[in-house]
């Protein structure tokens, strides 16, 4: 039976991580690259490294940071932040990642996302959607650079349109709880998770396991994406791991 | 540098053959990237990594003359680890983007994943696991022992072996597909031992260490 995925994100700006990873048993928990050691060896089933500065300078210098970790790191590694050709996709897949994440180029250039599919294959795209809720309409819209500016995109038409185009998953955060700490949006993530053929991994919010195992149960998500709650050393990878397979939810331990 | 004692990676040139490389290096296995299909004649085996469509790879290999080479040489007794559309191309013919015809290494065709239920998302991504169906047919060691292991896939399309005999794994997704087939000295899985862990390192030790000095 295929694994639920548990996948660690690490902000990352100028190589170093930022809001900040701190554990007690590793020695320089802003380099992304021993952070990324360190979750993958508690069991983390994949790693997503997103670029928040994504100036150009600090593609090359995530491309350096997707290479040094591969050595080490031997699960799927992901990047997003700023991707906008099929360069910085091919710089990041020759360093050693496994998949890149667009988020506005796609929805400034649709057709994008169709050629990156064709020159990588869908298993290397993922389309990260930004979504808030909108009170007026009952819907979610789509937003893009960083959670800034709005579209007026539907979130869950925006996600049929991007797997037509050949997405191989979608990364979808709420911006409504990330970083609250209230669990993810299981509303949002539920909608499409029912009505999309590709995965989907949920983002924004967590704070607790419980939060992650609905994320599986009620929000119909094949993977979730954490940060704070394992950055904090609250909660391991392998503890949560644990807690699902307890409640019914097939893990790889 | 190509020699005796190393392992020929073919790389259709994209993509990501980095993890493979750091995959080999950890368990200590020399591997050059063959440039010509005449170097693949002096490695110890040869390992395909394929990724992208089946037909683009198929051309790949027609254009740059690895065809006739890579069959040559697993039909003298080669070593060959083929993973994912590696794994893929050695069957008769795919359907994927219109039919294409493959190196008939193994009796079969790659068809795509079908949606059996709405839960059921293509491509299969994650972490599945791998059971062996018969390693007492195959008579040698098998790759692992106990508990099944987990391996890391990623894929839409899935082979389909005429030949009952060559299926060594199977992996349950709504129905179960054959992830590891095995047939003389030809080795493939669907899934990828460069980016399964330490279940995937130790799937490539043992290819390198006991399946292709057998």
């Amino acid at each position: 039976m295929l694994a639920k995925r548990i996948i660690p994100c690490l902000d990352v700006a100028k190589g170093r991580v930022v809001k900040g990873v701190k554990f007690r048993d590793i020695q320089d928990a802003g380099d992304p690259v021993e952070a990324g050691y360190f979750y993958a060896q508690q069991g983390a089933d994949e790693l997503f490294f997103l670029d928040i500065d994504a100036s150009f300078e600090n593609r090359e210098t995530m491309a350096d940071v997707v290479e040094r970790t591969a050595k080490n790191v031997f699960i799927p590694l992901g990047v997003g932040g700023g991707i906008k050709t099929l360069r910085d996709i091919e710089t990041l897949l020759r360093a050693g990642a496994d998949k890149v994440s667009i988020n506005t180029h796609a929805v400034l250039h649709p057709t994008f996302v169709r050629e990156a599919a064709k020159a990588f294959g869908s298993q290397c795209i993922v389309v990260a959607i930004d979504a808030k809720h909108n009170k007026a309409s009952n819907g979610y819209f789509v937003y893009t650079y960083g959670a800034r500016k709005e579209t007026s995109l539907d979130a869950l038409e925006w996600a049929r349109q991007v797997e037509e185009l050949g997405a191989g998953e979608i990364l979808l955060t709420s911006i409504d709880r990330d970083g609250t700490r209230q669990g993810y949006d299981l509303e949002l993530t539920r909608m499409l998770g029912l009505s999309l053929s590709i995965p989907v991994i949920a983002s924004g919010g967590v704070g607790s396991p419980e939060h992650i195992l609905q994320a599986f149960t009620l929000g119909l998500s094949d993977a979730a994406l954490a940060a704070s709650i394992f950055h904090f050393g609250e909660h391991s990878i392998a503890e949560v791991k644990r807690y699902l397979q307890e409640r019914g939810v097939c893990v790889r331990l | 540098m190509a020699s005796e004692r190393s392992f020929a990676l073919i790389h259709s040139g994209r993509g990501n053959i980095k993890s493979l490389m750091n995959a080999l290096e950890r368990i200590g296995a020399a591997y050059f990237i063959a440039k010509a299909p005449s170097e693949i004649e002096r490695a110890q085996g040869v390992i395909f990594p394929g990724v992208g469509s089946f037909g683009a790879l198929m051309e790949f290999l027609r254009n740059e003359g690895f065809e006739e080479g890579l069959v040559r040489a697993i039909r003298k007794g080669m070593p060959y680890l083929g993973i994912c559309v590696g794994m893929q191309v050695l069957f008769e013919r795919s359907e994927e983007f219109g039919s294409h015809k493959g190196l008939g290494v193994l009796e079969g065709d790659v068809v795509q994943l079908q949606r059996e239920d709405p839960a059921m998302k293509v491509p299969h991504v994650g972490w599945n696991q791998v059971s062996l169906r018969c390693e007492r047919r195959h008579k040698f060691e098998p790759p692992w022992e106990g508990k099944d292991p987990f391996f890391y896939f990623t894929h839409s399309f899935v082979c389909r072996p005429s030949d009952d005999d060559s299926l060594l794994g199977a992996t349950d997704y709504f129905g179960e597909f054959a992830s590891l087939v095995k047939k003389e000295n030809v080795l493939a899985c669907q899934f990828h031992p460069e980016r399964s862990g330490q279940a995937g390192l130790d799937f490539l030790a043992w290819f390198v260490r006991s399946f292709a000095l057998h």
